[in-house]
């Protein structure tokens, strides 16, 4: 986990953090991989874009079915 | 309805309809900028006699019925089921809805809402579960479903704590 970053502060993630670290650190470890360039372009959008993109991607990729060949 | 705004338009018409309502679950995660995928809406309401009033009413407006529904029964929530303390798992012609009286660990909205924040498009004022307590309740909670989102919530909390 990176260091002196702004969740320090939150007294609840902190208490979360602790325990995950105890009893869970693969989650820890999985922070470090998230992808933040998609994390950075979703903060751009408006709330309710997120959600509007969200969806679509989800309905999108829902449609698929595997097939013989 | 499937070009996407079947969420956005559900939300919009609980906010229009005067529903007081917060935002939980993976639209809350998203409304907040988590990219992550998802297609129902979860949410718990105020259960006072107005409110439930209030929420029926929009419901009824979207056809709401119960899901999964094998027999094609098309039950629909009643006023008793709203102010009760189950979760209403729902099918509208905007897409599944998930009305929940209260989250797993007995909270409802009296007790969620100190810890929810607005958040508006200019238009529509939508209460979200924060991210800090959405992150704590699905850490709680212990399913692999809620367990596989803890990373991107935490780095989204990270992401935007850094933004402001």
């Amino acid at each position: 986990m990176e260091q002196g970053t702004a969740h320090t502060a939150n007294p609840r993630i902190e208490a979360v953090l602790a325990d995950l670290a105890r009893c869970d650190p693969d989650v820890l470890l999985a922070v470090q991989d998230v992808d933040r360039s998609l994390i950075r372009l979703a903060l751009e959008m408006s709330p309710l874009e997120r959600v509007r993109s969200a969806c679509i991607e989800a309905q999108y990729l829902s449609r698929f079915r595997r097939v013989e060949r | 309805m499937s070009n996407g705004k079947s969420v956005e338009h559900l939300i919009v018409l609980l906010c229009d309809a005067g529903v007081e309502f917060i935002v939980v679950g993976g639209v809350a995660g998203v409304l907040q900028g988590a990219p992550v995928l998802t297609r129902d809406l979860d949410i718990v309401h105020h259960r006072t006699p107005e409110n439930i009033r209030r929420l029926l009413s929009v419901l009824k407006n979207v056809d709401a019925c119960f899901r999964p529904d094998p027999g094609k029964r098309r039950l629909t929530p009643t006023q008793d089921m709203l102010a009760g303390h189950g979760h209403l798992t729902l099918e509208t012609r905007l897409g599944p809805l998930d009305v929940l009286c209260e989250l797993e660990q007995g909270e409802g909205y009296d007790d969620l809402v100190g810890d929810t924040e607005m958040i508006t498009d200019g238009t529509s004022h939508i209460r979200v579960l924060s991210l800090s307590r959405l992150i704590g309740i699905k850490q709680q909670s212990g399913r692999a479903k809620d367990r596989i989102m803890l990373p991107v919530l935490i780095a989204t909390l990270e992401e935007r704590d850094r933004k402001k």
